[in-house]
């Protein structure tokens, strides 16, 4: 086979292949869709018409086969260049100086035969660049210290010992964190099949009492009791919300040990300029991220995590997004999912050297601010309450204490609300670092070294306007959104104009600086 | 027009953007207009009396909606701004969302010069611009006369092969 290749100079390329199993993957994949497809006929009832889709299948197996064999990677001197296809060859080249990251995964099969995917990422956004699947890990680990060795700014003689971990998490502090990410999800799921249920037992009929397991322990206890009708629907209340409970508790903990088994293991290593994150106790995890690529970094708390002292830390990178997400490009990675609280700055030492979180000069919003969320809070809890005032006066007899309950509830989070976020919103511009903090109940502080702002933008709606206010917002060519978002709304507009062109200034400068280096 | 566009003086954009727009904006009040129409005959013949009178109230809407359209370039041209100097590139714009957004030049990956066919016929062109950004990858600048359009683009690409992301 000839390949379309100019000779390259310098005769330190090395050309690669997948590993063979590719194929035993790749064959199992058409073979789970055979086997979909025959459970398909036989839910039909009809399996003859299968035969017609042996040849096809005949023949995605032989493409799956001739795909491997076509398949080479090269690593030139200055890129990487992936060379595959079964009939138009496309000849992909990536510069080493363009990679962002060389991550791979293992699923159990991958772990058990000793090959990994391997994903290739640079900064377009549009997922992996590269996939190559499945690769010896002596492959995998060639190929990465080969792109990180000729990559701008690593060095070229990597060290070849395991360095020491710099973030390491046993079991209980990986189900901890485990149990503080899923309890929405689990309060979703619990209202859902109760819901489901409700309208089950509700959709029986007249008799519906006699039918029903939960309305006959009602009935029983109803009955063993003396209550009278509204008691029993107090007691139906009564169980509905200690079954909510014994959901949410079940689903919490699921969900805890799911989340758990993702992150199992977690360990943070720095290689060089590298950081490398190892996570998974069935698919097996390890992002590599070097250190000069980190756009923002992200550190929070929750009650329960200030309970234990502990926060998180997240970074985001370019790059390596979902593709059909739009324009929000970026990855965001797990420094620490779980942290004691007194070692974050040895942990960010490792990770932005130079960075000081306690040096940074804090500033706070517009005094307004308080005023304008509560304003804002009354608004959608006058709205809400009379709608459900409406809802309980003209249908629903046992609707009417929705509303007067609607406006204690809303309300009576507006008045604790309003003034603590107001109070937990700040801004610094320090160095050469832009910090932004937000939240009372869950606490974010998320920051950006100004070399990696892409834009500086200034906003004001109707009602900044009215109260001579302003946002400002920076964007990364990570995704700024959620603990990320490096947002500073409720600023005075004098301000919001000082710190856009602030920021503005500072990142033509450090640009100039870096191209000047 | 070389540098001279880069003196941190805030501009508008041409006021024959006002025209081309109005002309885009007729083509659409045009098309809404005879959909209105021809959706208010097929109620006039399909409705009863007493609801046959309101047929005529789509062609009052699409009518608002065109003279809207013919209104609006005017209105809102004064709030779009543009101010150019040897750091950034400022874009303001939104009349009631108002937004001001600063693209360092050395930020700036790459940048298109579009321009449709009416915009062509009056000299008028959109100013893209690239960054390595996320929300705000692509920032838009239109109605500028194709002169400074391209002279802010050759002010924005020149001398800057520094992209790092």
């Amino acid at each position: 086979m000839t390949t379309p290749f100019e000779p390259v100079v310098g005769g330190d390329e090395a050309v690669g292949r997948l590993h063979p199993l590719t194929i035993v993957f790749r064959a199992g994949g058409v073979l789970r869709n055979a086997v979909l497809a025959t459970a398909a006929g036989a839910f039909a009832g009809e399996l003859a018409w299968l035969w017609w889709l042996v040849p096809f299948f005949g023949i995605s197996l032989v493409a799956e086969v001739v795909g491997y064999a076509r398949y080479r990677y090269r690593m030139a001197p200055e890129e990487l260049i992936i060379e595959e296809g079964l009939l138009s060859r496309s000849v992909r080249t990536i510069p080493y100086a363009r990679i962002q990251n060389v991550d791979t995964v293992q699923n159990v099969l991958h772990r058990l035969l000793g090959v990994a995917e391997v994903r290739i990422e640079t900064a377009s956004g549009q997922g992996a660049e590269a996939t190559m699947r499945v690769l010896g890990l002596g492959e995998v680990e060639a190929l990465r210290r080969f792109v990180m060795a000729r990559r701008g700014g690593a060095p070229i003689d990597v060290p070849p010992a395991q360095p020491a971990p710099i973030v390491q998490l046993g079991p209980l502090e990986i189900i901890a964190h485990g149990l503080t990410r899923n309890q929405r999800a689990a309060l979703f799921f619990a209202v859902i099949g109760i819901g489901l249920n409700a309208v089950q037992w509700s959709g029986v009929g007249s008799d519906w009492w006699e039918h029903v397991a939960p309305a006959n322990v009602i009935g029983w206890y109803g009955r063993l009791f003396r209550l009278d009708e509204l008691g029993l629907v107090w007691l139906a209340v009564a169980m509905g919300i200690a079954l909510l409970a014994a959901l949410v508790a079940v689903l919490t903990v699921i969900g805890a040990l799911w989340t758990a088994a993702q992150l199992w293991h977690f360990t943070l290593t720095r290689d060089g300029e590298d950081l490398r994150a190892r996570y998974g106790l069935f698919t097996r995890h390890v992002a590599t991220i070097p250190r000069f690529r980190i756009q923002s970094v992200a550190i929070w708390d929750s009650p329960f995590y200030r309970w234990l002292d502990r926060i998180a830390v997240s970074v985001e990178t370019a790059g390596g997004g979902k593709p059909g997400e739009g324009n929000a490009a970026g990855k965001r990675t797990w420094l620490a999912p779980i942290w004691p609280r007194e070692r974050l700055d040895a942990l960010l030492a490792e990770v932005q050297p130079g960075f000081d979180a306690g040096a940074l000069a804090w500033r706070g919003v517009h005094p307004g601010a308080a005023g304008r969320m509560r304003r804002r809070g009354w608004f959608v809890t006058a709205l809400v309450a009379s709608g459900l005032a409406a809802i309980g006066w003209a249908a629903v007899p046992f609707a009417r204490w929705l509303g007067p309950a609607a406006l204690i509830v809303l309300g009576g989070w507006t008045v604790l609300d309003a003034p603590r976020t107001a109070a937990g919103l700040g801004w610094a511009l320090t160095g050469d670092v832009f910090a932004v903090r937000n939240g009372w109940i869950r606490r974010t502080v998320a920051f950006a070294r100004l070399g990696k702002i892409q834009s500086v933008s200034l906003h004001a709606s109707p009602f900044d306007r009215r109260a001579g206010m302003a946002s400002v917002r920076i964007d990364t060519a990570g995704r700024t959104d959620g603990e990320h978002a490096l947002v500073v709304p409720f600023l005075a507009r004098s301000d919001a104009e000082a710190l856009r062109d602030a920021l503005s200034a500072a990142a033509a400068q450090a640009v100039a600086a870096v191209a000047r280096a | 027009m070389d540098d001279a566009i880069a003196d941190g003086t805030e501009r508008g954009t041409s006021p024959r953007h006002i025209t081309v727009e109005r002309i885009v904006g007729g083509i659409v009040g045009a098309c809404v207009l005879g959909g209105a129409a021809i959706g208010a005959f097929v109620l006039q013949i399909v409705l009863a009396p007493p609801w046959s009178r309101l047929t005529g109230l789509p062609v009052l809407a699409a009518l608002g909606f065109a003279a809207f359209l013919q209104w609006w370039p005017a209105y809102s041209h004064p709030f779009t701004r543009w101010r150019l100097d040897g750091a950034a590139l400022r874009i303001r714009r939104g009349v009631l969302w108002r937004q001001e957004i600063d693209v360092p030049l050395s930020r700036v990956q790459h940048t298109d010069v579009v321009q449709g066919p009416i915009e062509r016929r009056y000299g008028v062109a959109k100013l893209v611009v690239h960054t390595a950004g996320t929300v705000d990858a692509t920032v838009e600048l239109g109605g500028l006369e194709v002169v400074i359009a391209r002279a802010i683009r050759d002010h924005l690409v020149r001398g800057n092969d520094d992209d790092a992301v």
